[in-house]
């Protein structure tokens, strides 16, 4: 019997990471027009951002359905390990609604699913951590769900996105509609953290931007193991923010990932973020 | 002049020592804003301090049951805090604040109690700056008391001529001002504020001596050159602005600005006569600012709009808003329930500028800042009328930040104002980047702080008069580039005024440059511009904005 993780697709995970520790993800749908796409299956991040800017209507995402989670429960139960599901905040997404009723329909403590607090980068270091803690030898349910749990209430994602116009349309603008000025050309500075999305600043260009990135990363204080960063379509400024802090977790414990599709859908093109867990 | 010995003055008296300061003060307007030493089209000193006493003049008229002398100087002193414009306006209000606390409670006013007033009034005004200088109206009130003072201690017991002493002694502080000050001696001339202010003391002791005539020359001009005879005129007093703020107020109040050329204020003021009422207009030449009272605030704009371009429109129902002042503050239309949160409130004028700050986030503008001032009362008006408890104020306007410090202090009750001293237009906009409705009003105060401090800002404006500014000769009709206040270049070109300013700042490869054009230049002049600096500053960002600012072809911000 072992401790297994499930996240959903939305935590931009890379494959190598998860193959390495046997993580279970439940894909987010994406969705142009009638045409529906698997998160990582049927469409990658490449084709994506390709086909968001050429089609001419904007896509929208679909949450896993509650038979998704099930079929990708029913195996890991059936072969007696228990699980910590990790998902996308409630406030952002029906996921963990949909988690939450596929574990349901199993055994009282076989599944435990997590709020992750936050989406993308904080979202998958978490993942990342709490697999860690699953692969020990004396991990239980509990720990790695309590462990899960009190990280998640921590855990933020700071991203800065070319316009806010996606995230407006996506309805998941929430409090950065303060933000929502569009005749100065500013590269809004976002926080998802304990489910909300939050306005932090606005400053005038990328090379701004990037610095204050690295002011609000430092700001958060306490000691850092893991830095995740990620990028929608141009991985340069992830990488630039990704040298600016690696002083702060060794090489091992640093990732750089691309957005998928469905935070890409309310992100748009030009986005960074990055994310720590102490 | 006056034979009859006379040892007290009633409210009645001050009433109409009040009328003749406001009558003297409009006859020395023009001389006032001429002498602004700085020669840009901004907050004219003269200007304000007339709308302001004309502020304390409107509330008085309107107190017709307060008639001791205490409760008329307490009027005068509340609307003109209410009505104070530009910094020389709220010092001033100050000055009237504290003659008023200095009759407290008099029935009438003896020599004791108009030195107690003076003194009061110049600790008062002293008070209204954070670092008061000599050679300023400061001093000039101060020239005043120190004289009544004399006077009083001499044995004097004749009110009228102590107040006689008093008008000598402001006289002999205005002709010591170029002296005190170096920027007033190298412009050769006195200061503009303190000559406001002899002008207010000479135009009530003119009253209070029975003189109630038109309003004529104090014989100031033998400082000779130091006061332009030029910019004064024989006028009398505007009984049509004091009889009709006496009635009743009814129908709309309509608000615009004119711009236009050869704008007569006689020749709208009787057009504008015919059409509505309480018709004051202040300004002439290229913009006047229209303020009538009318049934038909279509016919008024009509009639604007056929003497120029009018702009900063502003329409109030007066039947829809209590008007009615209490205990010292307004009743104003406010929203019915105030929000914990905080917002923001912006001076901006020029239609770019103030959809900009709207864009970002701005809850609310206050038309003007550049030229005409807006008063405490519209500042709070404002304010009040985004329903949250904590309101930041952006002045943008150096001359703009007395004003908002004083609707700050003003009683708001549940809502409290806060200020960031942003200088300038730029500075307002970096300020308003900074701010972020979901963080606390003192972080916010911070981070505007800090934002409107990272800037840099050079105001491209062109000289309204020859002048002598910092050792360089200005003259009439150039182009002045002005950083952080102070001028580094001037061109007979806007332009080049930019670019010639420009190195003075800290202007670098990694700097962002945005440049607002307005009034004087164009979109296709502001790109060519765009161009010539983005290769003058290789690696530098260099962003345009049409802002439509008045008086500016251009704003620069450097940061």
């Amino acid at each position: 019997m072992a401790v297994k993780i499930v996240s959903d697709s939305t935590c931009d995970i890379s494959r190598e990471i998860v193959d390495q520790f046997g993580i279970t993800l439940v894909p987010a749908y994406v969705l142009f027009g009638e045409e529906s796409f698997r998160q990582g299956i049927d469409i990658n991040p490449t084709q994506f951002y390709a086909r968001l800017q050429s089609s001419p209507q904007l896509p929208s995402t679909s949450q896993p359905t509650p038979r998704d989670f099930t079929e990708a429960l029913e195996p890991l139960v059936a072969a007696g390990d228990q699980v910590v599901c990790i998902t996308v905040p409630q406030q952002l997404s029906g996921t963990y609604n949909s988690a939450v009723q596929a574990a349901s329909q199993f055994d009282d403590g076989a599944v435990t699913v997590i709020d992750a607090g936050t989406a993308s980068v904080g979202h998958m270091l978490q993942v990342i951590a709490a697999a860690e803690d699953a692969a020990a030898a004396d991990a239980t349910a509990e720990s790695v769900a309590a462990a899960a749990t009190a990280r998640a209430a921590s855990s933020f994602s700071l991203a800065m996105v070319d316009t806010l116009e996606y995230l407006q349309k996506g309805g998941r603008i929430g409090k950065a509609q303060a933000f929502m000025g569009s005749i100065l050309k500013v590269k809004p500075i976002l926080k998802v953290a304990n489910g909300e999305v939050l306005p932090v600043d606005r400053p005038r260009n990328l090379r701004r931007g990037l610095q204050r990135l690295e002011e609000l990363v430092r700001e958060q204080g306490g000691s850092v193991s893991r830095l995740a960063v990620a990028y929608t379509t141009d991985a340069g400024p992830a990488e630039e923010i990704r040298n600016r802090l690696s002083d702060l977790a060794s090489p091992e414990n640093t990732y750089t990932t691309q957005v998928g599709s469905a935070i890409g859908t309310h992100v748009g093109p030009g986005a960074v973020a990055v994310s720590t867990l102490s | 002049m006056t034979t009859i010995s006379t040892t007290v003055l009633y409210g009645s008296d001050l009433r109409q020592a009040m009328l003749g300061a406001a009558a003297y003060m409009e006859l020395y307007r023009d001389a006032a804003n001429a002498l602004n030493v700085f020669p840009v089209p901004d907050g004219d000193t003269g200007t304000n301090m007339l709308l302001t006493l004309r502020a304390g003049i409107e509330q008085m008229n309107k107190d017709t049951d307060k008639n001791a002398a205490w409760e008329v100087a307490e009027s005068i002193a509340t609307g003109a805090f209410w009505g104070a414009r530009g910094n020389s306006g709220v010092i001033l209000s100050q000055l009237l604040r504290g003659f008023a606390d200095g009759v407290a409670g008099s029935e009438t006013i003896e020599t004791t109690d108009a030195v107690a007033a003076f003194r009061s009034a110049t600790d008062s005004a002293y008070g209204a700056v954070s670092q008061p200088r000599e050679g300023t109206m400061l001093s000039v009130i101060r020239g005043a008391s120190d004289a009544s003072v004399r006077a009083n201690d001499a044995g004097e017991r004749d009110v009228v001529a102590l107040w006689q002493v008093a008008y000598d002694g402001a006289i002999e502080a205005l002709a010591l001002t170029p002296e005190q000050l170096p920027v007033l001696k190298e412009a050769g001339v006195v200061d503009s504020g303190g000559l406001g202010v002899v002008a207010i003391i000479g135009g009530a002791l003119q009253h209070l001596q029975g003189d109630m005539g038109p309003a004529h020359d104090l014989g100031l001009r033998s400082m000779g050159n130091l006061i332009d005879p030029t910019q004064t005129a024989s006028v009398s007093i505007d009984t049509d602005f004091l009889e009709a703020h006496e009635e009743e107020e009814f129908g709309y109040c309509t608000q615009f600005v004119i711009h236009g050329q050869d704008l007569k204020v006689d020749v709208l003021r009787a057009g504008l006569d015919a059409i509505a009422d309480s018709t004051v207009i202040i300004g002439g030449g290229s913009a006047v600012r229209v303020h009538v009272h009318t049934e038909d605030p279509g016919a008024a704009l009509t009639f604007g709009v056929a003497h120029g371009d009018i702009d900063e429109v502003k329409i109030d129902n007066m039947s829809l808003q209590n008007r009615d002042w209490t205990t010292g503050h307004r009743e104003r239309a406010r929203p019915t329930e105030i929000r914990p949160g905080v917002s923001v409130v912006a001076v901006a004028s020029g239609p770019g500028i103030a959809a900009l700050f709207q864009d970002a986030g701005c809850a609310a503008i206050v038309p003007g800042g550049q030229t005409l001032n807006p008063s405490a009362s519209e500042i709070i008006d404002a304010a009040l009328s985004v329903g949250t408890t904590d309101v930041i104020v952006l002045p943008n306007n150096s001359n703009v930040i007395l004003t908002a410090a004083q609707a700050a202090d003003a009683d708001t009750e549940d809502i409290t104002l806060h200020v960031v001293n942003t200088r300038s237009m730029p500075q307002g906009t970096a300020a308003m980047l900074g701010f972020n409705p979901e963080v606390s009003v003192t972080d916010n105060l911070n981070s505007m702080d800090l934002a409107s401090a990272s800037i840099e800002t050079l105001e491209i404006t062109q000289a309204v008069r020859d002048s002598i500014v910092d050792g360089q000769s200005v003259s009439e009709g150039q182009f002045m580039a002005i950083l952080d206040g102070k001028l580094v270049a001037l061109s007979d070109d806007p332009d080049r005024a930019v670019r010639d300013g420009l190195p003075h700042s800290s202007v670098g490869e990694d700097s962002i440059v945005t440049l607002y054009w307005g009034e004087g230049a164009n979109e296709e002049q502001a790109a060519d511009l765009q161009e010539a600096l983005e290769s003058a500053y290789e690696g530098a960002e260099v962003d345009v904005y049409a802002g439509g600012q008045p008086h500016y072809p251009y704003l620069v911000s450097v940061e």
